[in-house]
């Protein structure tokens, strides 16, 4: 097959800049991942949710029987704020005592930073890297929640890459 | 070099290391607490007093279970909720030992030590993060950091 010679433009017909442009192709497995695998590589569920006017007891005992790292607080399926162990530690532990009947609205992070189901692992990596944040809430494009992803979970997905490391 | 070379071959000191806070088996949690508030990190790593060796470790985790399961939890001794398995990494070793560690131990951290075995910071899944971050600039830290996607409204003409 013999490839057809390339049209030469008419004078002020419009060049497209990038027909000649081809991505870098990536180096390793983990960068092409990072940027273009879909998010559901990492597991992001199941994901635990809890009302805003449950209470803290409530919640830091579900946290406790679960064994898990963070509870999203919804309203008609929609994340509106997350508690997750650091939150414990900040803002209720040293006063469990006097607030374990409040509502879990009142210790809770409000309005987290959300990731989309959509976007790339490297968004993900970028927030827990470089921000702070260590449970981001997955939400959907209509912002309905469908999971969460915390450090276990993304040092799972990392490890995939790195099981040749076994024999280091 | 590719990035597992390089995981084959920097030392664990490579990567952002975080304060060692430490406290004694008697310490009570509340104290504890606030140590690791002051500090801003994860876990404290609990040592022997007598020999100054780790013993445990005290995580939120531990604390979370420890208030749903005691009332006053934070005037009791740390040594009744610690995991008594400190995962250890000896500073030199390459960071592909930290990643094997965190893989067999299921852990999040691991306590740094030095060539005599003395505690001397932590490593966790947040400073391997911040080295992925540095070694994919291109794919990583182009990211945004707000939930915003698309535009909130739509585009004029």
């Amino acid at each position: 097959m013999t490839r057809k010679p390339r049209r030469e433009p008419e004078p002020g017909e419009f060049q497209d800049p990038l027909k000649n442009y081809t991505a870098e192709p990536h180096s390793d497995d983990l960068e092409r991942s990072l940027a273009e695998d879909p998010l559901r590589v990492i597991e992001y569920k199941p994901v635990v949710t809890i009302g805003p006017e449950e209470t803290v007891r409530g919640a830091i005992r579900r946290m406790a029987e679960l064994g898990i790292a963070s509870l999203v607080v919804c309203e008609a399926g929609r994340p509106i704020g997350i508690l997750t162990e650091y939150d414990v530690l900040v803002r209720v532990a040293e006063r469990f005592d006097a607030i374990a009947d409040q509502p879990v609205r009142s210790v809770m992070t409000p309005d987290p930073v959300v990731v989309f189901d959509s976007e790339p692992p490297a968004r993900v990596v970028n927030l827990m890297a470089n921000g702070p944040f260590r449970h981001l809430p997955v939400v959907d494009v209509d912002g309905k929640l469908v999971g969460v992803i915390g450090p276990r979970r993304v040092t799972a997905y990392l490890q995939r890459f790195f099981r040749d490391l076994d024999a280091a | 070099m590719d990035l597992r070379q390089h995981l084959r071959t920097d030392p664990i000191t490579e990567l952002r290391l975080r304060p060692l806070v430490t406290a004694y088996p008697h310490t009570p949690m509340g104290q504890a607490v606030a140590a690791m508030r002051k500090h801003g990190v994860r876990s404290v790593i609990v040592l022997e007093q007598s020999t100054q060796k780790p013993i445990g470790i005290f995580n939120e985790r531990m604390l979370i279970k420890a208030l749903a399961a005691v009332d006053h939890a934070m005037s009791k001794p740390i040594g009744e909720f610690i995991i008594r398995s400190v995962p250890l990494i000896r500073r030199d070793e390459p960071i592909a030992h930290l990643v094997r560690l965190m893989k067999r131990q299921q852990v999040r951290s691991a306590c740094v030590t030095d060539e005599n075995g003395k505690p001397v910071a932590l490593a966790g899944v947040r400073g391997l993060l911040e080295y992925l971050s540095d070694f994919f600039p291109y794919e990583i830290k182009v990211q945004p950091f707000e939930s915003q996607f698309g535009l909130s409204e739509r585009e004029g003409a």
